[in-house]
């Protein structure tokens, strides 16, 4: 193909994409939505996928002792965790009863503090264990539970996390099942916009085909509109999901605080999710619309 | 040029279109193809075109078996053979020189190339004064004349016609026959299918009868009956007849 023929099927091209207004704008809105939900399940898995990443790696063992229990009996439980686990620990903090309150009363300033202060302090003093190995929790922990002095031991391993590891594995077969689909459903969303517009163009194709066009040249401008539907489409659905997401996070930020450091909003992550987008829009767009002129050109 | 070797044409829905026919065509000649509707004239040119392919036999256009042809060669078979239909196939967006021009634009003919021919081939259909004119705004008969300068603008040594005064009256008929006999004249191999008598009549010159896919009459300066205006004793002209 010389420079001639490429110029003359970039006009022919944007001429049909302006001729065919209404199809186009049916057509990239469409390939918007597709990769719109696409993007956004995508995101969803994503956001799952590292938020039990994270807790996976979340190793802490909080240890609340009995209300009465005095502080220097904490202290004393703290050295004796130290002498036997020193080894395995990377890090604990042993946190006074007012000190709980006082975070309580700076993380919560919305809950009336209902005559809370020095003499009525419903929290009791608090170890916290970090391990090295967050695989070793269960030795600490049971051996905090068989203490007379404590009144209960959480592990991030034990509560709510190994369902919600169980759930990821779940989703992530669904979610990768979803995604395929969703794709598949945006492939053939774009290559039966293209057949519409090879059937409003068969007269043309006819005409090309009688006069010597070679198959190359028919199927160019219909791979370059394809192409054009995919990645306008990729452009807006992609802008209007990181849109809405960021504005997700943002509020998610403001309402809920703790939830923030679990979301992706990187610039860098989400400029992957974008970027993929577009590839996908591009790629599906040129396979979509190669699938249809191929079968179209395959009949004599 | 065209050598047709007992060729059957059987389309996929079982219609025997063609059935055993033979004959050539000779270089420069000018030839009509006759017979009612649905006797297998337009599939006869299809053949030619490579529009289908023989279901036996051989297709032979200057010197190339057509049949046999690879996909991706028949392009460059068409850009050899310039094809006329009853319904002009004209692209209702484009002007007369458009159309014309676009036959060139899609082999990639370079743009000076093509506003050099581009108006040689519509002087020659005599249609220059109209370049710019869209095809709904010239009448049935120029229309088509712009049709034959688009089949024309690449100089093909053949030239098809299925049909060209279809859709045309009797005046603009006999104009368009006429433009086809100076293209012939110039060293076109000319081929008509028709079931216009009057113009098969008037114009006498070889009548290739088709009936039900078989040549039935195949005679020189003859008219559109067989056994009319036709002399059936002079080897001369007689060059093949089959009894139907
Ligand atoms: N694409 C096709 N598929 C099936 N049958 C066809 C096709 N084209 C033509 N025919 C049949 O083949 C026979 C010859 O058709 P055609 O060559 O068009 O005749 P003509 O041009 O003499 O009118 C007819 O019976 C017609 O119905
Ligand atoms: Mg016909």
């Amino acid at each position: 193909m010389n420079l001639r023929t490429v110029e003359f099927q970039i006009v022919e091209t944007s001429a049909n994409i302006r001729r065919n207004g209404l199809m186009t704008a049916a057509a990239v809105t469409n390939a918007a939505a597709c990769l719109f939900v696409l993007g956004a399940f995508a995101l969803a898995l994503w956001n799952l996928h590292s938020m039990t990443e994270q807790l996976s790696h979340e190793s802490r063992i909080r240890i609340f002792l009995l209300k009465d229990v005095p502080f220097e009996e904490a202290q004393a439980l703290e050295s004796e965790i130290d002498t036997r686990f020193g080894n395995m620990i990377e890090e604990r903090t042993l946190i006074p009863r007012e000190q709980v309150l006082e975070e309580f009363i700076l993380k919560f300033p919305s809950i009336p503090d209902a005559g809370l202060g020095e003499e009525n302090n419903p929290f009791p003093h608090e170890l916290q264990v970090k391990l090295k190995d967050p695989e070793e929790w269960r030795t600490v922990t049971e051996f905090a539970r068989a203490d007379g002095r404590v009144d209960e031991v959480r592990s991030g391993r034990e509560s709510g996390l190994e369902p919600l590891l169980k759930l990821r594995r779940m989703t992530r077969i669904g979610g990768i099942i979803l995604v395929t689909f969703l794709g598949f459903a945006t492939l053939l969303t774009i290559s039966n916009t293209i057949r519409l517009t090879i059937y409003a163009r068969r007269r043309e194709i006819g005409i090309m085909q009688l006069v010597g066009a070679t198959s190359r040249f028919i199927r160019f401008p219909f791979l370059l509109e394809g192409v054009f539907h995919g990645t306008l489409g990729a452009l807006l659905g992609g802008a209007a999901l990181l849109g809405g997401y960021t504005s997700l996070v943002s509020w998610v930020a403001e309402t809920i605080p703790a939830f923030e450091r679990w979301l992706i909003y990187s610039a860098d992550q989400l400029g992957i999710l974008f970027g993929g987008l577009i590839a996908i829009g591009l790629l599906f767009g040129l396979i979509g619309s190669w699938m249809s002129v191929s079968r179209h050109l395959q009949s004599p | 040029m065209i050598e047709f070797d007992d060729v059957c044409l059987r389309y996929p829905n079982g219609t025997q279109a063609l059935d055993h026919v033979s004959t050539t065509i000779e270089k420069g000649e000018f030839c009509f193809l006759v017979g009612a509707s649905g006797m297998g004239k337009s599939s006869l040119l299809k053949l030619v075109y490579r529009e289908e392919t023989p279901s036996a036999g051989r297709v032979i256009v200057n010197g190339t078996d057509v049949a046999a042809l690879p996909k991706r060669h028949v392009p460059l078979l068409r850009r050899r053979i310039g094809v006329v239909f009853q319904d002009f196939r004209l692209l209702s967006k484009k002007t007369a020189a458009e159309n014309v021009g676009y036959a060139l634009d899609v082999i990639g003919v370079p743009r000076r190339e093509k506003h050099r021919r581009v108006p040689k081939a519509l002087e020659l259909v005599d249609l220059l004064h109209k370049a710019d004119a869209y095809p709904d705004e010239l009448s049935g008969g120029e229309q088509q004349r712009v049709s034959m300068a688009r089949a024309l603008v690449n100089n093909p040594p053949i030239l098809l016609a299925d049909e060209p005064t279809g859709n045309l009256d009797p005046d603009a008929s006999w104009n368009i026959v006429q433009l086809l006999s100076k293209i012939n004249i110039t060293g076109t191999t000319v081929v008509v299918a028709t079931h216009d008598r009057d113009i098969v009549n008037r114009m006498a010159r070889r009548v290739v009868t088709l009936s039900e896919g078989r040549i039935v009459a195949d005679r020189q300066r003859a008219s559109y009956d067989v056994g009319e205006a036709d002399s059936p004793g002079d080897p001369m002209t007689r060059r093949e007849e089959v009894s139907p």
